[in-house]
């Protein structure tokens, strides 16, 4: 356990915990709007510690949806969690079992998003910066629990667009190559036609297609000498 | 009943973030897969964007949707702002700045 990477961990996670702000405080609202106690929309960010699952779990027991419907969507949902375990294996799996179960309750997009752009991570730089995000995601519920007592129709302060605004400042910068930029806009146009077509796992699938294509290109521009790189 | 959805629910998502965190999982990566996950960051950030930008709307809507003119302005942000935080702060200013006239 190394303190001082405990703490960069953390500090590096700030921007995104800022950026689930809007994330946390729907979570927490509409879990209270759509009938759940306030103690059961906390205890979802608690155990289940998901943002995206949390919000469907909400809005699909408010239209009556089935136990097993439910987590069934949750677990498409949340499958592009394999790909970033698969990513993060090598690394990962060499540490003993209590620091894996810990990393594997505390791997959110965010966390991965932070990992996959280093080269180097221990322990104690991913337990800093999942516990740091796990208490904000928390911190934030609860408020929004709080909040839906207060303020009606939190959704129409637009407060979603800043997971876009942040994402987008990640994404940017990692495109470097004609491959990547494949990559990019065939999952963007692939999630708007999918998610308006509201086709389950629609998120993977863009990703996984973006991802291929991006493979397909990279393997062409070799093959004819161009060189994807920039 | 609200209970039990919610500790299943946590198995769930929890056995797709551990399995392949775990070592006795025999997985043997294949280069192509290897190489696909070379793209892993940036396509499925990008894909979780897509419900957002859509703002509710559907693929006609999207010439009328301000969040997409937000999301251009994003894009160019990150693009000439290398402060990442910077970059955040201001392209939300600009999207503030459009709802607040759309």
């Amino acid at each position: 356990m190394r303190t001082s990477h405990f703490w960069r961990g953390a500090a590096h996670i700030l921007p995104l915990c800022l950026a689930v702000l809007p994330w946390g405080l729907l979570a927490g609202s509409m879990a209270v709007n759509s009938g759940l106690t306030p103690m059961q929309g906390i205890g979802l960010s608690v155990f289940v510690f998901a943002g995206a699952a949390q919000l469907v779990t909400i809005s699909m027991l408010a239209a009556g949806s089935g136990f097993l419907a439910i987590l069934l969507t949750v677990g498409i949902i949340t499958a592009q969690h394999l790909l970033y375990g698969l990513i993060l294996r090598e690394k990962v799996s060499t540490m003993p079992r209590r620091q894996r179960l810990a990393i594997g309750f505390l791997l959110t997009d965010e966390l991965f998003a932070l990992a996959v752009g280093k080269k180097e991570f221990g322990f104690s730089y991913l337990l800093g910066a999942g516990i740091c995000f796990y208490l904000f995601w928390l911190l934030f519920t609860i408020a929004g629990v709080v909040l839906a007592a207060n303020v009606p129709n939190l959704a129409d302060y637009h407060l979603d667009f800043s997971i876009v605004a942040t994402f987008v400042a990640i994404v940017v910068p990692m495109i470097k190559s004609w491959s990547t930029l494949v990559g990019v806009l065939v999952s963007l146009v692939l999630s708007l036609v999918l998610n308006s077509a509201n086709v389950g796992g629609a998120m993977v699938l863009a990703g996984l297609a973006g991802m291929a294509c991006a493979v397909a290109m990279e393997r062409w521009s070799d093959a004819t000498g161009k060189g994807s790189s920039t | 009943m609200t209970w039990l959805l919610v500790f299943c629910l946590m198995a769930v998502v929890f056995a797709n973030r551990y399995l392949l965190l775990e070592p006795k999982l025999p997985i043997v990566i294949p280069g192509l897969v290897r190489q696909a996950l070379t793209y892993s960051a940036p396509c499925l950030l990008t894909a979780i964007c897509g419900p957002i930008i859509l703002n509710g709307g559907g693929l006609a809507a999207l010439p009328s949707n301000p969040y997409v003119y937000a999301t251009l302005f994003s894009v160019a942000c990150a693009y000439f702002i290398p402060n990442m935080l910077l970059s955040v702060v201001v392209s939300l200013v600009g999207f503030y700045g459009l709802m607040a006239v759309w």
